[in-house]
């Protein structure tokens, strides 16, 4: 049925609006949508295809259905489409196509622009009348045509192909010969094994390696259909030593396969002979083997094999977990190759159990080597057993002298048994010190809550003082592995209300910041009054690695009261490092805390300690004090570091502050780099022009599984006013110098798929008109005290002036807001206020907060 | 139509022999094994990289950074790419020994090669290994290993036969994050695993864009190679990925990884899913884009035991991640970091700190040396990998057809007939093995 133009184009948008819908398309609509599809050409409108692959999938359980779907696809074969279109109907006619389409698919097998796709089409094909149809083609074809055909014959394993497959394994063009005997492979009929064993035996070199790989498929075939007496005589001839190697281990791996003892005669003939290709393939089968007694047999061929081969048995041997092959593995821990001596080791760590721990222990106290050592100790670790192991190493462990201690102190921390717990923690309190510190470490991993006050005992009876170092690391750990600071601190507590040991005490005080709570500060405070000066000096550095602001303080009042210099440095480092760990919630109130620490500081070390935290707080006054250094010569490149690095922070908001403070950088006696850096910052903030760089930002926003592009219209807090509960941070401007003007959210928050919000206040003397110029990366949305003006959801770069808007500022304060949405990739924006006609509009104010 | 599969028998044998190789690997020179029928010099396993794009400039330095490889001859279809691959060779080892080949049967006839890298585009992985495996080379190659189902039994099948040792570049079985992910959920920390949730990024779409000449320097039949000819379009070819016959899209270039693991921790890799189903496929606009594959979707599968795996692709790049859900508790592996997240939380505290990263596939070509000096299965051997990319297809199968399968992981059948033709893609000739 012909359909006149209106008509087609309607039912091409039916068939478009049935593929966004799923809905079925009816197979009497196919007509249109065939003749649109029988245009397509790379560069065309692919909704004729979907269309008709849409209607392929409804087809299903359709006959009547499915038989319009493949009748279109048939038309689409004709001559007169596209080649693209041709192959866009074999694709689907691979999955669904029947003998009806066999004419059509069999007239494309003699071209050779068509013969690919046809074959595409014909290789899932279940009609047997298709390798007729190859057969017809074949003998018709000519040049690489012949090449996929003859494949395509072979994939099919189509055996009344045979006859016209030989010739063609002589054929003089190369491609043609290879797959043909490929094709006979796979098709491995006695008269296609005859023919191939001929080229294997008299061909030419290139022919005899094709046949001889087409013949191990025909092998794997044959045993696949239960004939191994036939796969056995391919392999017999393929083991020849005039074959390849990869070709000889394939055969006897094949061989391995199917003989009745699983190969075993086999192996052993190999590796006690001479042929040393075949021995690594020989050795590996050993891995699978079933047999009970196939350990201890070829355990038994260890001697007549080399070095290197020993190595490899060995190995397949432990891997078989079959103690049958222990005492012949043994042996070899004391052959004269090293290799063999490390593959034993290993092999017996992977074998044995509690009853190989003496051996192994022996064989370590005697080991020639480094590498001998660790290879015991490895296998010590990995020996099977769990606690009865364990034991077995402590015990043996008792029995030796101190310097043989540690290693197998070692290999119990890494058995990570916690039966080993209570052995080891005796050890901790040996006098020599390298048993101790070994059984610290292996602590290090085992040690758990339960642990705690046994070990914090520890400390107040250790002998070896060197030791005393790596038992707090030791104590840490358990403490880090004690969940509730209480419980912490009252383990800790306990133990240093006994403590008469003043080293103990020095210790325990040290271990108070790892609890954490306000009764361990209340400790540590207490502890300062203490009429032993090292257990001030403890109290106070614990105050100084306290791990929250609530020490800081403390730290400073500390520093105020201090009466020697070593006190005040760590309580001014400490009160410093807390200050600016926590700049970012309260960044005003910490610049002031920073000034009174720095007002207590007295020499150019203590204030080179404050400014180098100085620079984490986010606030003019933090920029400020800073700056008030510059005076200073031996703190002014400490002062230069923490103003270059407050300046991006701020440059936008108080652009004229950190121009000023960031010239003066430049005079000072600050590394080169720096001042490289501060004169580059300058350049981006004088490069801001008018561009409104002043921002705070809150973000980023997402929905699960909804792209950036859909989030345009999603309505986040910030559309809805004021949230108290956003958190508005300023936005760091000046980042790319290229781009002075560019506020790349991307380098702020990251990721895909989000929103951010910015806003900024301006103030106009007067009511008057203004264009608003933005550009963004991606889609942005902008309001003027309130009132959307630009509002375009696109995909793309940041470009100046993307988006313009004539505006009306009103008197006063102007509050901007923006939605700046990431799809992927880049992130960012820029905006700028001009008057109407695009020139700069003088005598704006602009800032990131609220006014008052 | 016949099917040129080997027998469970033989699959099990390989796994077993896979399973045992697993263990603490073991250097013996190279002389001793005969590799390729030649004995590399100076003990040294030399390599031919086929395929020099970015993927393979990317892992390339992890295998420059074994003294005991030899990175000898590269090949690629593109003069530009296998130039560049040269260079840097030979920048490495200060010479100007490295060989260029732009056909990769060629390099694979060198007899001093006894491995290959290969980081084509992933139309080619299955038909390269496979020539590969025929002239007795052993493999790394890329993931996804193939793009159907049959090509991937097939290759199994090769290696199996050749001897071939093999490592697919699903290179997180040895990365340290993932390992102890896998080694709390055996351990039982999380209860029994009733659900796998994977997540990775939004697919691309690809425009409508006409076709060109070819550029100078390319060899465009042999990029093509097995895939039925299109014309050359610049955005196609770039795009590759979104393509069903050249790549299938991100659940399959990006879920192997993910299918893979997820395979490797419930302990399935002889076997798979028996049920698949995709939702919330959302394809790309015909009217803007010629690409194929799907920009966003659910694609899940089910286990014979009643377990989940659910991949779902959506969000950025970053945000992607596996997650086992247990009865008691969930481990999850951020890909992006490496982050490993759980609970109870107290699981935590069971991780050491650091390990080698997914990006680092040092460990992981380490692995493949062993296996061929030991001549024993890598931990990616390939019916391993077969298995995890199967459920990758096997979903891309469902997707396309609109419908929920069920498979038989014993036959590598499905219960539909359209779909079992689905199975096999016949290859443009002469790329058969």
């Amino acid at each position: 049925m012909i359909l006149p133009l209106s008509r087609t184009m309607k039912t091409l948008t039916f068939a478009l609006s049935a593929l966004c819908l799923a809905a079925a398309l009816p197979a009497a609509e196919l007509g249109p949508v065939v003749a649109e599809a029988a245009k397509y050409q790379s560069g065309g409108p692919v909704e004729p295809l979907r269309a008709l692959e849409q209607a392929l999938r409804d087809s299903a359980g359709d006959a009547a259905a499915r038989a319009e779907v493949e009748a279109a696809l048939i038309r689409l074969l004709a001559p007169t489409s596209t080649q693209e279109a041709r192959r866009f109907a074999c694709t689907q006619l691979a999955v669904i196509g029947s003998d009806k389409a066999l004419p059509a698919l069999a007239g494309m097998l003699t071209g050779e622009d068509t013969v690919g796709m046809a074959c595409l089409a014909l290789g899932s094909y279940p009609s047997p009348k298709a390798n007729q149809a190859l057969r017809e083609a074949l003998a018709k074809a000519a040049g690489p045509a012949r090449v996929q055909i003859v494949v395509t014959l072979g994939d099919r394993r189509d055996g009344d192909a045979v006859k016209s497959l030989t010739p063609l394994t002589r054929s003089p063009d190369d491609a043609l010969a290879q797959a043909a005997i490929g094709a006979l492979g796979k098709i491995s009929s006695p008269a296609a094994l005859a023919e191939l064993a001929g080229l294997r035996d008299k061909g030419d070199p290139v022919l005899a390696r094709a046949a001889a790989a087409a013949l191990l498929v025909s092998a794997d075939l044959l045993i696949q259909a239960g004939d191994s007496g036939a796969a056995t005589g391919i392999y017999d001839a393929l083991l020849r030593e005039s074959q390849p190697t990869h070709v000889r281990r394939a055969a006897l791996s094949g061989l391995l396969s199917i003989e009745k003892d699983a190969g075993q005669e086999r192996i052993e003939k190999v590796l006690r002979g001479k042929d040393g290709a075949l021995k690594p393939a020989a050795i590996a089968a050993i891995r699978a083997l079933q047999a009970k007694e196939a350990s201890a047999r070829f355990a038994g061929t260890i001697g007549a094999l080399t070095p290197d081969e020993q190595v490899l048995l060995i190995d397949a041997l432990a891997s078989r977990k079959d103690e049958a092959a222990v005492a012949a593995i043994s042996t070899n821990l004391a052959a004269q190759a090293p290799a063999v001596r490390g593959a034993a080791a290993l092999a017996l760590g992977r074998l044995g159990d509690a009853t190989m721990v003496p051996t192994l222990v022996k064989a370590l106290s005697a080991a020639p080597e480094t590498e001998d050592r660790q290879a015991i100790a490895s296998a010590l670790v990995g020996l099977k057993g769990g606690e009865a192991v364990d034991q077995a190493i402590v015990q043996a462990l008792n029995k030796q002298d101190d310097k043989t201690k540690p290693p197998l102190i070692s290999v119990l921390g890494k058995r990570a048994s916690r039966s080993s717990v209570p052995a080891l923690l005796e050890l901790a309190g040996s006098a020599d010190a390298a048993v101790a510190k070994a059984a610290c470490v292996a602590l290090n991993k085992l040690v758990q809550s339960e642990d705690l006050k046994s070990v914090l005992d520890r400390l107040l009876t250790l002998k070896a003082a060197d030791a005393r170092a790596a038992l707090e690391g030791t104590a840490a750990q358990a403490l880090s592995r004690t969940a509730e600071p209480s419980r912490r601190t009252e383990a800790v507590a306990a133990v240093l209300a006994n403590a008469t040991n003043l080293e103990a005490r020095v210790s325990l005080l040290g271990l108070l910041p790892s609890c954490g709570n306000a009764q361990a500060l209340d400790t540590l405070k207490a502890a300062r009054t203490d009429a032993e000066p090292r257990v001030r000096e403890a109290a106070m550095r614990g105050l100084a690695e306290w791990p929250d602001a609530s020490a800081t303080e403390a730290l400073i009042e500390a520093a105020r009261a201090a009466t020697q210099d070593t006190e005040r440095t760590l309580a001014l480092r400490g009160a410093s490092r807390l200050l600016g760990a926590t700049a970012d919630a309260a960044p005003a109130a910490t610049a002031a805390r920073f000034k009174t620490v720095m007002e207590l500081s007295r020499n150019a070390d203590e204030k080179k300690l404050v400014l180098g935290h100085l620079g984490r707080v986010h606030d003019l006054a933090a920029l400020q004090l800073a700056e008030s250094c510059f005076g200073d010569q031996a703190v002014a490149a400490e002062a230069a570091l923490a103003v270059a690095t407050i300046a991006p922070h701020l440059c936008g908001a108080h652009r004229q502050a950190v121009q000023a403070a960031l010239a003066r950088v430049a005079d000072l006696p600050a590394d080169a780099e720096l001042k490289q850096s501060a004169r580059d910052m300058l350049e981006a903030v004088k490069g801001f022009s008018d561009f409104i760089t002043a921002w705070q930002v809150t973000g980023p926003f997402t929905k699960e599984g909804w792209p950036g592009k859909d989030l345009f219209g999603v309505v986040f807090a910030p559309e809805q006013g004021d949230d108290a509960s956003l958190r508005w941070q300023p936005m760091p401007a000046g980042t790319d110098k290229t781009k002075p003007w560019l506020l790349d959210l991307g380098k702020l928050y990251g990721g895909d798929n989000r929103l951010a919000y910015a806003r900024a206040w301006v103030y106009s003397e007067t009511a008057q008109p203004a264009r608003l110029e933005l550009g963004s990366d991606d889609g942005i949305q902008a309001w003027l005290n309130g009132k959307v003006v630009i509002s375009n959801n696109r995909g793309g770069a940041v470009a100046p002036a993307a988006e313009k808007a004539e505006v009306s500022l009103e008197a006063g304060w102007n509050k901007v807001l923006l939605k700046v949405v990431q799809w992927t990739s880049g992130w960012g924006y820029c905006a700028r206020l001009a008057k109407p006609d695009g020139k700069p509009l003088d005598g704006l104010r602009v800032q990131n907060t609220p006014p008052n | 139509m016949k099917q040129t599969g080997l027998s469970t028998c033989h699959r099990r044998q390989f796994l077993k022999r896979a399973a045992a190789a697993l263990a603490a690997p073991l250097v013996v020179p190279g002389a001793v094994l005969g590799l390729n029928g030649a004995t590399a010099p100076s003990n040294r396993i030399v390599f031919g990289g086929i395929g020099m794009g970015n993927r393979a400039m990317f892992i390339l330095p992890n295998f420059l950074a074994f003294p005991e490889i030899r990175f000898a001859a590269v090949s690629d279809a593109r003069q530009d790419r296998r130039e560049n691959a040269k260079k840097s060779v030979d920048q490495h080892y200060n010479n100007q020994d490295c060989r260029i080949y732009r056909d990769f049967r060629e390099l694979l006839a060198q007899r001093d090669i006894d491995a290959v890298l290969i980081a084509t585009g992933n139309r080619w992985h299955a038909t390269a290994s496979m020539f590969a495996a025929r002239a007795g080379k052993d493999v790394y190659c890329e993931k996804p290993i193939s793009l159907t189902i049959r090509e991937g039994r097939e290759l199994v099948d090769a290696a199996r036969r050749y001897g071939t040792i093999y490592q697919a570049g699903t290179q997180r079985r040895n990365t340290e994050s993932y390992a102890f992910a896998r080694e709390m959920v055996r351990q039982g920390k999380i209860g029994r695993v009733h659900t796998v949730e994977m997540q990775l990024w939004t697919g691309s779409a690809v425009a409508h864009e006409k076709a060109t000449p070819v550029p100078a320097g390319w060899d465009y039949d042999m990029w093509l190679g097995p895939v039925q000819w299109r014309p050359f379009v610049p955005g196609r070819v770039n795009g590759w990925a979104y393509f069903w016959d050249t790549g299938e899209g991100m659940h399959t270039d990006m879920g192997t990884h993910y299918t893979d693991q997820m395979q490797w921790v419930l302990g399935t890799d002889d076997t798979g899913p028996v049920e698949f189903e995709t939702s919330d496929i959302v394809w790309p606009d015909p009217k803007k884009h010629m690409s194929e594959t799907a920009l966003t979707g659910t694609f899940k599968c089910r286990y014979a035991n009643g377990v989940q795996g659910v991949i779902n692709q959506r969000g950025g790049f970053t945000d992607r991640y596996i997650r086992y859900i247990g009865e008691e508790g969930w481990i999850q592996v951020d890909d992006e970091t490496d982050a490993v997240k759980a609970e109870p939380k107290s699981i935590l505290a069971l991780k050491g700190a650091g390990g080698v990263g997914w990006g680092n596939a040092g460990a992981h070509v380490r692995n493949l040396l062993d296996g061929i000096r030991s001549r024993t299965p890598p931990v990616c051997n390939p019916e391993v990998a077969h298995r995890a990319q199967t459920i990758c297809e096997s979903m891309t199968i469902s997707a396309r057809l609109g419908r929920k399968l069920r498979w038989d992981p014993a036959a590598e059948k499905f219960d539909n007939e359209d779909a079992n033709r689905m199975l096999y893609r016949e290859p443009r000739a002469p790329w058969r093995i």
